[in-house]
């Protein structure tokens, strides 16, 4: 633990006076880093992290001391987050994708630099004592974080796959299947109907089984070459027949000594298996760091 | 995020929203975007910080108590 009240130093391109009453400032947490004789000037210069948080544009993204870790942080203005501001942003999904990207515009910046605990948009502390109090309750479990995710990146990866493909295929594939289907021959019409049927839904299943083997396949073989991996919950999008369903969402953390051949095994699933994938990354570790707030 | 391709942009913007938005939160919102057709996302958003009041007394629970009290957790 560290003892409170220490190094309450604070790094800021252009200090600024602590000028208003309280309550009407707060901190807006970006993450938890350690600490860096890096001013962030550069960082600040950059238009990108002055756009779409509701903010004081003077103010700057500081690195706050708490010990051997450090908060990345802006001073905002608690009146932008009230009910009404919040709920008006979150309601329209361009000022939803504004505010995630300038979050996120922040956090990649500092993930370039150096290893960070990224965190979710919205926390906002009244004071620095409080932002120090929940930092300091996970100090050794956010060290060791930081150290897993030294040299990582973290990537989303989509597998999309056509289930009707993959039933004909299958279908193809099961030569009685496909006579019962398309010549029941000298059984009654009845009896032909139900076999059909029963045909049917065995295909049905059969599909459904490529499908979760393809998943669990397409996982296991990125797994393999990550430090991490996490299926997140698929997408659970209206699907028209004969269109691509997405079978696997999954987030990797990978090294980035290691991503060539991650990226070359989603290739190698795409062509094997005659399926869809899209890939996003790099993102800083959203998926694999816990805050002071995100469990534990 | 360098060399995506065009067609991926939607997703990535999901992948975005995915990552920025605490899903797990239960709060005020619960809203559901439609992006580009590509997929649903369903996110359960609270408003996050229900109110400045709510915010200043957890933080000053943090403050004095301790033990961290979180605003995205409660």
């Amino acid at each position: 633990m560290i003892a409170v009240g220490e190094r309450e130093r604070m790094r800021t391109v252009s200090p600024s006076p602590v000028r208003a009453r309280p309550g009407e400032w707060g901190w807006y947490l970006y993450g938890i880093t350690r600490p860096s004789r890096d001013d962030l000037t550069e960082l600040n210069a950059s238009d990108a992290l002055n756009a779409g948080l509701p903010l004081d544009e003077h103010e700057p993204v500081r690195l706050l001391d708490c010990g051997d870790l450090a908060a990345v942080v802006r001073r905002i203005s608690l009146a932008e987050f009230s009910d009404e501001a919040l709920e008006r942003r979150l309601r329209d999904l361009d000022a939803l994708a504004e505010l995630a990207g300038h979050h996120n515009a922040v956090i990649a910046a500092v993930h370039q630099r150096q290893t960070i605990l990224p965190a979710k948009f919205g926390h906002v502390y009244p004071n620095s004592a409080a932002l120090r109090a929940a930092i300091r309750s996970r100090h050794d479990a956010s060290l060791a974080q930081l150290e897993q995710l030294d040299g990582c990146d973290e990537w989303a990866v989509h597998v999309y796959a056509d289930p009707d493909a993959i039933r004909a295929r299958l279908a193809a594939e099961r030569p009685t299947v496909g006579d019962a289907r398309s010549s029941p021959g000298s059984t009654s019409p009845g009896r032909a109907y139900l076999l059909q049927r029963k045909l049917a839904t065995q295909l049905d299943a059969m599909s459904e089984q490529a499908l979760s083997d393809l998943a669990r396949g397409s996982f296991d073989r990125l797994a393999d070459l990550s430090v991490l991996a996490e299926v997140s919950p698929a997408g659970r999008s209206r699907r028209e027949p004969g269109t691509p369903r997405e079978v696997l969402r999954a987030t990797f953390l990978v090294s980035r000594a290691a991503i060539d051949p991650f990226l070359a095994a989603i290739g190698d699933i795409e062509q094997q298996n005659g399926v869809r994938c899209t890939t996003s990354g790099p993102w800083p570790p959203y998926s694999f760091a816990a805050l002071p707030s995100e469990g534990a | 995020m360098y060399d995506m391709p065009v067609e991926v942009r939607d997703v990535t913007l999901a992948d975005l929203l995915d990552r920025v938005f605490d899903q797990g939160v239960v709060l005020a919102g619960d809203i559901t975007i439609s992006v580009a057709d590509v997929d649903l996302i369903s996110l359960r958003l609270a408003v996050l910080l229900a109110s400045v009041e709510r915010v200043a007394e957890l933080g000053m629970q943090a403050a004095t108590s301790g033990p961290n009290h979180e605003l995205t957790s409660q």
